[in-house]
This record gives structure tokens, sequence and C-alpha cells, in this order.
């Protein structure tokens, strides 16, 4: 059922009174039929169509490779889970790494298959990949096994010059003990000097050092001091407490 | 009649008020307290806390950075008395900075992750320290 209000009514009829533009009637043989010479050939508007998406391409991937970029973290592993690797970062912060086929792993100490099966929790591992900005996870590229050296800041606390064992006090008011072996270079640090070579005899009590140590492959208690930089002219850290 | 009714009753009551506010002020002066009634409040002013001596502020390189070149620039600024420690895996270097603080200086790094700690000493002992993790890689991916 179609009905009309008189408002409606009224603009109808007067739309049909002012509107009505009769055509007028095209000839047969009429001359705007035919193409101009300016309209574009279909070949142009495919290729217009050709361009476009290209242009769409390009912004997509440089919108991708905003978003995405190479990096490459250190991390202790807290979870494995199907393709999900959960690591602690060196600043305590949670990272997700996932992996795929495409994803290489690699430990010093295993020559042969090496996947994310013998990743274990505690173990300490390298990352490359690609990391999405968005989502804050990393596509893994490659997972190695870290064994990286120990950086100790602190004062000598004791020297041992017979079993040639020094104990460090650090900053984080712990004692270490290390071994200084005859592999072990011990340097010195002065202002006018810079760093010189020096020896085990020159280490003293209550001096300041920077050790690089490495843990024992045998006895993983044992740490062996690499490299002693003493620095003499450097007063004790305020903040180390004597444990 | 009735205006003047209520302008007097007014009137009384403030007369009144001020009275009993005049014989409440006295009564209160002439009050003896003892002294363990009377609760002291001193306002304890927080300590502040110690500034460091010391700053370190690193401008290259940005962390988790991965390089395709073995040399990278570590540069940054901190106090210009201070010593600067850069310690990688396989590369040791103690500098000092410009008058002005800035410091600048070069490393090797290792194929793979490499872990460099820079440490800022302060003369009187005090250090500031930033870590940085600087990948080296030329493969595609």
């Amino acid at each position: 059922m179609f009905t009309l209000s008189p408002v409606e009514g009224l603009f109808t009829m007067r739309s049909q009174a002012v509107s009505p533009n009769p055509k007028t009637p095209t000839p047969a043989n009429s001359e705007s039929n035919k193409p101009k010479p300016t309209d574009t050939p279909p070949t142009t508007d495919a290729l217009n169509q050709q361009i476009n998406s290209l242009k769409n391409r390009i912004a997509s991937r440089v919108a991708q490779l905003k978003l995405v970029e190479k990096r490459g973290i250190i991390g202790q592993v807290t979870d494995v889970s199907g393709t999900q690797i959960t690591v602690s970062d060196l600043k305590d912060y949670k990272r997700f790494i996932d992996v795929d086929e495409l994803t290489r792993f690699s430990s010093p100490g295993v020559k042969g298959a090496f996947g994310i099966s013998d990743v274990t929790q505690g173990t300490k591992i390298g990352v490359l990949g690609l990391y999405n900005k968005e989502s804050r996870r990393i596509l893994a590229r490659f997972v190695n096994v870290l064994d990286l050296p120990k950086i100790i800041h602190g004062e000598v606390s004791l020297v041992d010059r017979q079993n040639y064992t020094i104990k460090v006090s650090t900053e984080d008011n712990k004692e270490v003990t290390l071994d200084v072996e005859t592999t072990t270079k011990t340097l010195s640090y002065s202002k006018d000097g810079g760093l010189a070579r020096s020896g085990f005899s020159k280490i003293k009590e209550d001096q300041r050092v920077i050790v690089i140590a490495e843990t024992d492959s045998i006895n993983k208690d044992r740490i062996v001091a690499s490299k002693v930089i003493l620095l003499p002219d450097i007063p004790k850290n305020p903040k180390t407490v004597p444990p | 009649m009735k205006k003047e009714k209520v302008i007097l009753s007014f009137i009384a009551t403030l007369i009144g008020l001020m009275f009993a506010g005049v014989a409440f002020y006295f009564y209160e002066s002439s009050k003896d307290l003892p002294p363990s009634t009377i609760k002291k409040i001193s306002i304890v002013q927080p300590t502040p806390t110690p500034k460091p001596s010391i700053f370190l502020s690193l401008d290259r390189p940005k962390d988790e950075e991965v390089v395709s070149k073995k040399v990278i620039t570590i540069s940054g600024k901190t106090i210009p008395e201070a010593i600067v420690s850069i310690i990688a895996q396989n590369s040791q270097d103690i500098i000092t900075p410009a008058l002005n603080g800035d410091f600048s200086t070069t490393i090797n790094v290792e194929d793979g992750q490499n872990l460099i700690e820079i440490t800022a000493i302060a003369p009187n002992g005090e250090s500031a320290k930033a870590l940085r993790t600087v990948t080296f890689s030329t493969e595609e991916f």
C-alpha cells in the first residue's frame, strides 16, 4: 500500500512541476557516441591500476619495515613451550621469542643437532631476530647458547699468595673468591700511564679492581679470573659494605 | 509595630551572642591545662636522598643493536673528572672524558651477541653503570 501525506504530495507535485526536462532525442549518427581522442584507452587504465597496486604494496612494505626491525638480545630462559621461548633479559624484563622452521639453534658445547627441545630453563641465550614493535615479540632467526664472562667490580678483601686466589667484595655486598692462574692477565690503570701490564704480586688488599672471570668448565663452583684490572688511584666505592 | 519588634529581638539576640562569646573567651583563657594534655606537633622535614656524585648517559651504541661492522663506537657523557671503563668479551679499555664530560672510543666486537659494560667511576669511588647488547651479524633476513 502506498500512501502520501498532504505535505509529501505537495512536494511531489512541486518537483514534478519544476523538474521536467525533456531529453532531446539524439540523432542516430551523432558524433558524441564516438570515443573522443582525449579519452584514456583501456591499456592506460590497466597501467594505472598496476601503478596504484604497486604504490600500495610499497606503502605497506614501508610500514612493515618500520614496524619490524632486526634486534639481538641476551636473556636467561624462564620457560619453553611449543614454539615460544620466554626469557628474562638483562634488565629483568620478560621477553617473548617465537621460533619457526627458519630459526637456527646452536650451542658452543654441542656439535650435533641442537633444537628448541635442548633449550632448558636457566640457560643463557642470545637471540637474533625480527622484533615487532607492536607485539613486542621477537621472531628468532638465530638462537645461541651463550657462555658470557662475569664482570666483577669491587675491592680486594683478601689476597691468598700461597693458593693464588683473591677475594673481592662486590658492589652488591657479596664476596667472590677468584682463582688467579698463569694465563690471567693483570693490568693496572693510572691516569698518566693508562693501562699497563702488572702482576699478581701488585694486587693489594683494599685495592679497587675490575675482574673479568669465567666459571671453570669442570668445577662449576670455581671462578677463574681471565683479566684483573687494578685501579690503585681510585678509592673504594662508598656504597660497598664489606660482608 | 510588628517590624520594630522583629528588629529589637534581632538586636537583643546579637547582644546576647556577643556577651556569651566574651564570657566564653575569658573562661577559656583562664583555664589551666596540665602539660601532659598538650600535644606537641613537630613537622619533620623529609631527608633528601643524597644526589649521586656521578652520572652516565650513553649515546651510542643503541641497546640490542645489530651491526655489520666489527668496530663500533661507544660514546656518551659523564662528569669530566671520572674515568670510564668499557668491558666487552674480548676487549677492555679505560678512558678519560673531555673537559665537558663527553667521551668516545671504538672497540672490536665478536660474532654474535656482545655484552658491553660501560662504567663511569668518580674520583670518590662512586660509579654509574650501563649495559648494552650489540650483535654482530651480516646475515640477511
